[in-house]
């Protein structure tokens, strides 16, 4: 599955939601992201940090998450520092679903993390509560912090995704 | 924003002892590591890993150890290839002295990992599957790019009984940073 890219991907860019995708993304309006290196076609084998900031309609940051190559391999990228402002919860799932989507369409098939209980509220709680198909596995104790680390997961092959948010229908601004 | 790439700013070598019957070893790794702290926490990047023969200088393992969510606990290792013709038992130890390196050096206390495991397994699983003791390996998912198969796994250093913190046991004779 090739889709087509988001316009200059190899720098920065902002997206915007079509109206039909606007009226089923809870609020959420926009949907930037930055690569900080060049990547192969089609983002296979890259390597480089990529942030996903989420936009409101008043143009307001909501949120974030940063997707990064892990081991270089194909299909597998790791997901970190993932957030929505605390008085925008509702709209945890939607965004995870958009960022679980816009992979998807990149040719990724697995999502994977892994972080403690130490570091706040954590990206596998963020997880645990927002989102859907993730598996969460008890890794033993983070040696550093003398607290349990989890590691997360999601092959998202196993769990199709309704393609919410098409990439082919973001509006580039 | 990101907006900068991290330069190659890593090298160090340290020199091993001969013991656990592998002979005097020199580790050698470079790469590059970004917003590192006290033994790597909150770091993202990656390092080449290499373990030669101090005598020889042949290059009996390399891999990539690096970061994917700047997390302290956990690294990733990947493009693993210890020299097939070293015996098991070997190629064991020198695996676990890169683990055992991980922990001891960066506050590592999880190694994970993915490879392609069909139409035939890539390098690293082939080798952890072969030599590695205490990992999970979760079971395949196809991966759309190239119509194959990739797994994940992973180890917990601390929890695994198998494991020898104490192989590590490197002096350090070179640093950049």
């Amino acid at each position: 599955m090739y889709v087509a890219y988001p316009p200059n991907f190899k720098t920065e860019a902002m997206l915007q939601f079509n109206d039909a995708m606007w009226a089923s993304s809870g609020g959420v309006r926009q949907f930037a992201f930055s690569v900080t290196r060049n990547s192969a076609y089609p983002w296979q084998s890259f390597d480089a940090n990529v942030a996903l900031h989420l936009g409101h309609i008043n143009g307001a940051h909501i949120g974030s998450c940063y997707i990064q190559s892990f081991t270089n391999h194909c299909g597998m990228r790791a997901i970190s520092g993932l957030w929505v402002r605390p008085n925008v919860k509702e709209l945890g799932t939607p965004f995870l679903e958009c960022i679980e989507s816009y992979l998807w369409q990149m040719n990724y098939t697995t999502l994977i993390g892994s972080d403690g209980e130490s570091s706040g509220n954590g990206v596998h709680n963020f997880i645990r509560h927002f989102g859907d198909g993730w598996k969460i596995v008890d890794m033993g104790i983070n040696r550093r912090m003398g607290k349990p680390q989890s590691l997360f997961y999601k092959n998202m092959k196993e769990d199709p995704l309704s393609p919410l948010f098409k990439v082919s229908n973001f509006i580039a601004l | 924003m990101l907006s900068k790439l991290p330069k190659p700013d890593t090298r160090a070598t340290y020199l091993i002892a001969a013991a656990n019957g592998l002979p005097a070893l020199k580790v050698v790794y470079e790469g590059e590591v970004k917003g590192s702290d006290i033994k790597w926490n909150n770091s993202l990047g990656k390092l080449t890993f290499y373990v030669q023969d101090d005598k020889s200088n042949r290059v009996l393992a390399s891999c990539h150890i690096g970061q994917f969510t700047g997390n302290c606990g956990a690294k990733y290792i990947a493009h693993l290839n210890i020299q097939a013709s070293l015996p098991k038992e070997d190629r064991a130890k020198v695996l676990k002295l890169i683990e055992s390196w991980a922990f001891h050096e960066t506050n590592c206390s999880f190694i994970v990992g993915s490879d392609t495991t069909y139409p035939s397994n890539g390098n690293t699983i082939t080798t952890i599957l072969a030599v590695g003791e205490g990992y999970t390996k979760f079971h395949d998912v196809a991966n759309p790019n190239w119509h194959h198969k990739t797994a994940l796994f992973w180890k917990d250093i601390i929890g695994s009984k198998q494991q020898h913190p104490a192989v590590w046991a490197g002096r350090k004779v070179e640093a950049l940073s």
